[in-house]
């Protein structure tokens, strides 16, 4: 994904209050609770067994990445190359390359699932505006 | 032999069906289906198709709206306007940006192999109920 030029709105993850952050920041601080706020992209190209990973931006999981947790919670959305086996999904639009696997639910404003990906059983809602990230979507493309 | 190859069932916009269907080779429905649809090679859902019905085919193609389970054995394409609420078994399954999709999915060999292997119910001995009645209180 380009990185932002200029401040950009982001959703707290935690209070789902509404935001501008700077287009360089990683991490900030939610002025709606205070709470830490990871608004960066998140790339895993080894395995990262984890309990959760929550980001305003995008989950990339590179061809060798592994993903074993029981939530991903990424605004701007997840592309997955390599594996994911999660309880939980919910994200922006998604992407399934073509020899990734995923395991558990997806909960998506978008699907994109390349021929040749793996998918072993899970619930998925597609679209799901569950966040209501659509229009913020919109609102940070213009 | 050409021309057989060729041959593709359509169901007009038009036409409502109830009931079973099996078609042999490839067939588009393009109307309103409900029931249960048994194909041997390619299915098509035209945009403008109402289909609710449970689905066993090669492959089969989504670019209208379909509720019910779908069983392909090689490929399930869903176009960016196509539409499924139900369970996907595929071989392969290929979803367009747009697409909307609501159901358990499992796709690849590995979900065919586990769909085809039979479902054997042990049968539990439940032994007898020994009734423990409390001692009337006096």
């Amino acid at each position: 994904m380009a990185k932002h030029s200029g401040p950009y709105t982001v959703q707290c993850y935690h209070c789902r209050h509404r935001f501008e952050v700077a287009g360089r920041a990683q991490s900030t601080s939610c002025p709606g609770c205070y709470k830490p706020v990871i608004v960066g992209n998140v790339v895993v190209d080894k395995l990262k067994p984890v309990r959760e990973v929550r980001t305003c931006g995008k989950v990339t999981v590179r061809r060798r990445g592994r993903i074993i947790a029981d939530l991903i919670e990424a605004h701007v959305g997840v592309e997955c190359l390599g594996t994911i086996d999660v309880k939980k999904v919910i994200a922006g639009p998604i992407v399934i390359g073509p020899k990734a696997k995923w395991k558990g639910d997806c909960h998506a404003c978008s699907l994109v699932i390349k021929p040749g990906a793996q998918i072993a059983g899970g619930h998925f809602v597609v679209p799901d505006n569950e966040l209501g990230l659509a229009d913020l979507l919109k609102h940070n493309k213009r | 032999m050409t021309e057989q190859s060729n041959e593709i069932t359509v169901i007009a916009s038009d036409t409502k069906i109830k009931g079973e269907m099996s078609f042999d080779r490839a067939a588009r429905i393009n109307g309103q289906f409900e029931g249960k649809i048994t194909a041997k090679g390619e299915l098509q859902i035209a945009p403008s198709a109402k289909c609710k019905a449970d689905v066993q085919a090669a492959s089969l193609i989504v670019d209208g709206s379909i509720e019910g389970n779908i069983r392909a054995s090689q490929r399930v394409q869903v176009n960016a306007k196509g539409r499924v609420k139900g369970d996907i078994v595929a071989e392969k399954l290929v979803a367009a940006e747009g697409a909307s999709v609501f159901g358990h999915v499992a796709v690849g060999p590995d979900a065919m192999k586990a769909e085809a292997r039979p479902v054997v119910q042990e049968k539990v001995q439940v032994p007898p109920l020994k009734q423990t009645l409390a001692p009337a209180r006096k």
